[in-house]
């Protein structure tokens, strides 16, 4: 009688396995997608793939959630978008994953874009390196999005950064060179200008000049780092912004030499360029994050609507020693044991 | 009928002076017992001290060591690794606050260069500036990790860092000698407190089984001998003990025992006689002789008499007053971790409710206990009582909102009542009307051993198992206590004689005496001296000292010892006051003498910074508070008896009695509440002086009352 209570049951949860589970490593009786296929996953670059992708591979692996990955790179350009989309139309994945914000406009537009139909609306989207997805119109609002779309915010919180910076020398002014063209830099600028003074330090915020083509001119970097010195700047900080992905080597060095601090909120500043510290998201924990994001959606079927943005809690708290000697500024003693030193190649 | 009660009353005079001087015997030997024990005991604990200080300051230097191997390695990572100048590290200063903080052991941390000069320090003593070079690096010496060496009255150890083979620059890790010193003071204080423990637990139970085993039964066989000499066997003594004792008691009563029977055969062999004669004159001879026998011996069929005295109680009820005291010296923080995140009052009346509820549920048990022990008899009461402490106590234990402690704690309350009265009974029933001073005294003096163990025991309780766990511990003690009190009186419960118990409650309901004693300005004065005491009792001591001293950052232990000292202060003086005070008679000057010190003691914490520190400055106040409380409790109670002594006509004793302890405990109750009040204003020292304040002006209206009464009544304050 007790035999038939308690083994039936399990006897028939086994085969129940047996028979859902089509390959190993299926595990957790997830599934997969229709028919017990793989989950085909569309990813959406913006230059080729990162640590964040290997970690969101990790985590998909780790749980033993099948999967078929596609990658496409816009190769810096939005104008690389169409074909992609056409793409994803064609295919219909169960998911797409797009990396920054540019990739994810260019593939699910924003939330009040005039022509809906030159993106795709329906199937469930997570991004992942977006700076500001709600002021860009990406999401209604981090705890529900208002769409198909969701994802994980990277940036560590600013009154965190500034905290840091303050932890790190008592500075004074801090200074942001900015590129007033892009969205993102004028965003950033916005909430910095509110965060700053109440870290206790004043801020200077310097648009770069336009050239002729209406675009930030690099060549009015080292003038800019020079004038913001003589106003008595004696830190500079660097948001998400793309302009300074690109020139990050060419200011970082003139900010050396004029003797100023660089703090990066991006790890691909820090990575590319010789800032001197920064508080950032650690990419693969990241990727691992969007994994979860990613499972959450194609496995327990929550509609990405209702799935809030996830964030890490902690970050990762760069210094570049290279610079740091350069510029004789050294770290405090409590700050040495949680720092990560890297070398970003200053000789 | 005259005649039994002359024997009866000659019969008592000798039983007493036999106890009187066998108490003088069982004194010295309980003296020389506490003495003996005493000595052992500091011997034991000075050995076991000695051997814990060598221990310490290698232990002390372990942690220094590791400490310090942690800092150089940090020390070396940010030198060498990352390449920083040790003359441009940022930030040192705080860093070694950090380690510091964290490491109060530690005395001081210094970062020197190669030739000893100091770069970095955090506590280093300036004479010491000048002297690390004292324990500095051996070149000479082969290579190592750290050493260490004395520079002054502190152990220094010396760790380098070196850079490419070179000595770059040595870290300094100090340890007191202060520290271990401090440490050790601590072990002291509880060891001391632990031999006060238990020497007054040895001591009561050895003056429990002296008194069950020698002194009543030795008394009891005086008596009966006594009584044999004059011809009476009507006595047996009731022992049940396998010692000497038991032994001459049996073999005394088997002697009484062939008396009577020889006793018989004699009268019934007269009977036989008389019976046989024809002579009329002969036989009435004989039946003379045998009423003149009669007349001269008297006998009984009784089998035994068991005496009841007043000290049988004494040993239970010290344990439940020790069960009761264990959570006195944390019981205000205890509330504090209970109490709700949005209180109904404020936080300082939300942690006094528990403990002015408590004490208002013992006043609620008092008022209906009398009735209680007239239906159940004082031991049964006892029992019932127990029964209320112990599920109290493990309902304590087991609560986990605030009104459920409070509910708890009432019925602690309750079952404090109801055995506070039985005992009082108890002894109001048995003691002889000689020694009825020393028998209340027993019956205080239980509840005085109770106050010096109770608060220290459960402070180091709290500390080592945890508060709450003090309570499975108190509830433990009550099972004892009740367990004493089932073995010492079920005997004579079974036989209980049956006085009518005086239930003063139940007859004091007229609005009479109330009258006729509140129209007394004597009364009025001794009541007015009487509440503020015992206010002070509950909201000073029991109240604002554990909350006090906690703020202060004393642990559960310290709190325990400090307020064991007031026990031991009532212990020692109150005897010693009530000798004094009725050698002089001078009761009026003693009670407001005491009432002053204590209320002048309350302003102590308003001259902390005079005295030495805010806990000395509470520690006084204990001081003047307990010394207060001994020179006013003897003296006001014998001024009570005298007034009411003096109503005698007017108004029944016990009537008048539970009057004034109706009065005087209502101090207890508005106490904790009104320090409550009186904290959420101002500050600890302030509330302290303002009680303080409010004993001072109740004195200055005591002796208004008394000088009315003198110009009224002539002679009659010290009459």
């Amino acid at each position: 009688m007790n035999f038939r209570r308690t083994l039936l049951p399990l006897v028939t949860g086994l085969l129940a396995i047996l028979l859902v589970a089509p390959a190993p490593g299926y595990a957790q009786g997830t599934g997969g997608g229709e028919n017990g296929r793989p989950y085909r996953i569309f990813a959406v670059v913006w230059r080729g793939e990162t640590e964040v992708e290997a970690g969101f591979r990790d985590y998909l692996n780790q749980r033993g959630i099948p999967y078929e990955l596609t990658v496409r790179s816009l190769e810096l350009d939005r104008a690389n978008a169409p074909p992609i989309v056409e793409e994803i139309r064609r295919t219909k994945p169960d998911l797409i994953y797009t990396w920054g914000t540019g990739a994810t406009l260019s593939i699910v537009g924003s939330t009040d874009t005039d022509t809906p139909e030159k993106f795709i609306r329906d199937i469930p989207t997570i991004f992942v390196l977006v700076a500001y997805p709600q002021v860009a119109n990406i999401i209604k609002s981090y705890e529900s999005t208002g769409r198909m779309v969701s994802g994980v915010s990277f940036l560590a919180p600013l009154d965190v950064q500034l905290n840091v910076i303050r932890a790190y020398r008592p500075f004074r002014k801090l200074a942001a060179i900015y590129d007033k063209t892009a969205r993102n830099s004028r965003i950033n600028i916005e909430q910095l200008q509110e965060a700053v003074p109440k870290s206790g330090m004043e801020f200077l915020p310097v648009p770069v000049p336009l050239n002729e083509d209406g675009k930030p001119d690099p060549d009015t970097l080292p003038d800019l780092i020079r004038q913001v010195k003589s106003e008595g700047a004696d830190v500079l900080y660097i948001g998400p912004d793309a302009f300074f992905t690109r020139h990050g080597v060419t200011y970082t060095r003139t900010a050396i030499e004029a003797g100023l601090p660089v703090f990066a909120s991006t790890q691909v500043t820090l990575k590319s360029s010789h800032s001197m510290f920064g508080l950032v998201s650690n990419y693969h924990t990241l990727g691992k994050l969007a994994g979860l994001q990613a499972e959450k959606i194609l496995v327990d079927g929550i509609n990405p609507r209702n799935l809030p943005i996830a964030q890490l809690s902690r970050f990762k708290f760069w210094v570049n020693i290279d610079v740091v000697k350069a510029l004789g500024v050294y770290p405090p003693m409590n700050m040495i044991s949680i720092a990560d030193f890297k070398d970003s190649g200053l000789q | 009928m005259n005649v039994s009660a002359d024997r009866a009353a000659k019969q008592g005079s000798v039983g007493v002076q036999v106890s009187a001087q066998q108490r003088g015997l069982f004194l010295r030997l309980l003296v020389l017992g506490g003495v003996v024990m005493l000595v052992s005991q500091i011997v034991i604990s000075w050995i076991a001290l000695q051997g814990f200080e060598e221990d310490l300051k290698p232990e002390l230097n372990r942690k220094a060591i590791a400490v310090g191997r942690a800092l150089t390695s940090e020390l070396s990572y940010a030198i060498n690794d990352l390449g920083i100048p040790p003359s441009e590290l940022v930030g040192v200063d705080e860093y070694f606050r950090h380690i510091l903080d964290a490491n109060t052991d530690i005395q001081f941390l210094a970062l020197v260069d190669g030739s000893s000069r100091v770069m970095y320090e955090r506590n280093l003593p300036l004479d010491l500036r000048g002297r690390l070079k004292e324990n500095a690096y051996d070149p000479r010496a082969p290579a190592q990790a750290y050493w260490t060496g004395n520079i002054g009255k502190y152990l220094d150890s010396g760790f380098p860092i070196y850079s490419n083979g070179n000595l770059n620059a040595t870290l300094h890790v100090g340890v007191s000698g202060d520290n271990v010193r401090r440490q050790l003071a601590t072990v002291l204080y509880e060891i001391i407190a632990v031999i006060i423990v238990s020497m007054v637990i040895t001591l009561e139970f050895l003056m429990m089984f002296m008194s069950l085993r020698i002194l009543d039964p030795t008394a009891h066989i005086q008596k009966v001998l006594e009584a044999g000499s004059k011809g009476e066997f009507t006595q047996r003594v009731f022992l049940r003990a396998r010692n000497e004792i038991g032994l001459m008691v049996s073999n005394l009563n088997r002697l009484m025992y062939h008396l009577e029977q020889r006793y018989l055969d004699f009268q019934f062999e007269l009977r036989e006689l008389r019976d046989a004669q024809i002579d009329p004159l002969v036989s009435q001879k004989i039946a003379m002789l045998k009423t003149q026998a009669n007349r001269r011996y008297w006998f009984s069929d009784r089998l035994g008499l068991v005496e009841k005295t007043p000290s049988l109680i004494r040993v239970p009820f010290f344990l439940f007053i020790f069960s009761e005291e264990l959570s006195r010296s944390f019981f205000p923080l205890f509330v504090g971790s209970f109490i709700p995140i949005e209180p109904v009052f404020s936080y300082e009346v939300m942690i006094s409710l528990p403990i002015t509820l408590f004490m208002a549920a013992i006043f609620v048990a008092t008022l209906f206990a009398g009735k209680l022990t007239q239906r159940l008899g004082s031991s049964r009461l006892f029992l019932a009582g127990i029964c209320c402490a112990f599920v109290g106590y493990c309902g304590t234990y087991f609560s986990d909102s605030y009104t459920e402690l409070i509910l708890w704690r009432c019925l602690n309350g309750i079952g404090y009542g109801l055995i506070f009265n039985a005992c009082e009974t108890w002894v109001a029933l048995y003691a002889k009307e000689t020694n009825r001073a020393y028998s209340a005294s027993a019956f205080v003096g239980a509840i005085f051993a109770g106050y010096v163990c109770g608060p220290s025991m459960g402070g180091m309780f709290a500390d080592y198992v945890g508060q709450q766990m003090t309570f499975l511990i108190s509830a433990g003690l009550s099972v004892v206590s009740g367990l004493v009190a089932y073995q010492l009186l079920r005997d004579l419960d079974a036989e209980s004689n049956v006085k009518p118990i005086p239930s003063p409650e139940s007859k004091a309901t007229g609005l009479e005496p109330w009258k006729i004693l509140f129209g007394n300005a004597r009364f009025i004065g001794t009541v007015l001296t009487a509440v503020p005491t015992r206010a002070t009792l509950s909201a000073f001591l029991f109240f604002l000292v554990p909350l006090y001293l906690n703020h202060l950052g004393h642990s559960n232990t310290e709190i325990g010892q400090m307020m064991m000292l007031y026990g031991v202060l009532i212990v020692v003086g109150t005897p010693v006051i009530a000798r004094l005070a009725d050698h002089t008679r001078r009761y009026v000057t003693f009670t407001v003498a005491g009432a002053s010190l204590s209320g002048l003691g309350l302003f102590a914490g308003m001259a902390s910074g005079f005295l030495g520190g805010e806990s000395r400055a509470v520690l006084i106040a204990i001081i003047a508070v307990g010394t207060g409380h001994c020179l006013v409790m003897s003296p006001l109670y014998a001024i009570m008896q005298q007034i009411i002594y003096g109503y005698r006509n007017q108004i029944e004793i016990p009537v008048a009695i539970s009057i004034y302890r109706f009065v005087d405990r209502i101090g207890l109750v508005i106490g904790p509440l009104l320090a409550a009040l009186l904290v959420q204003q101002m500050s600890y020292p302030g509330a302290m002086a303002t009680i303080g304040g409010l004993v001072i002006l109740a004195v200055l209206l005591t002796l208004v009352a008394v000088n009315t009464d003198r110009r009224r009544v002539p002679g009659g304050v010290t009459a």
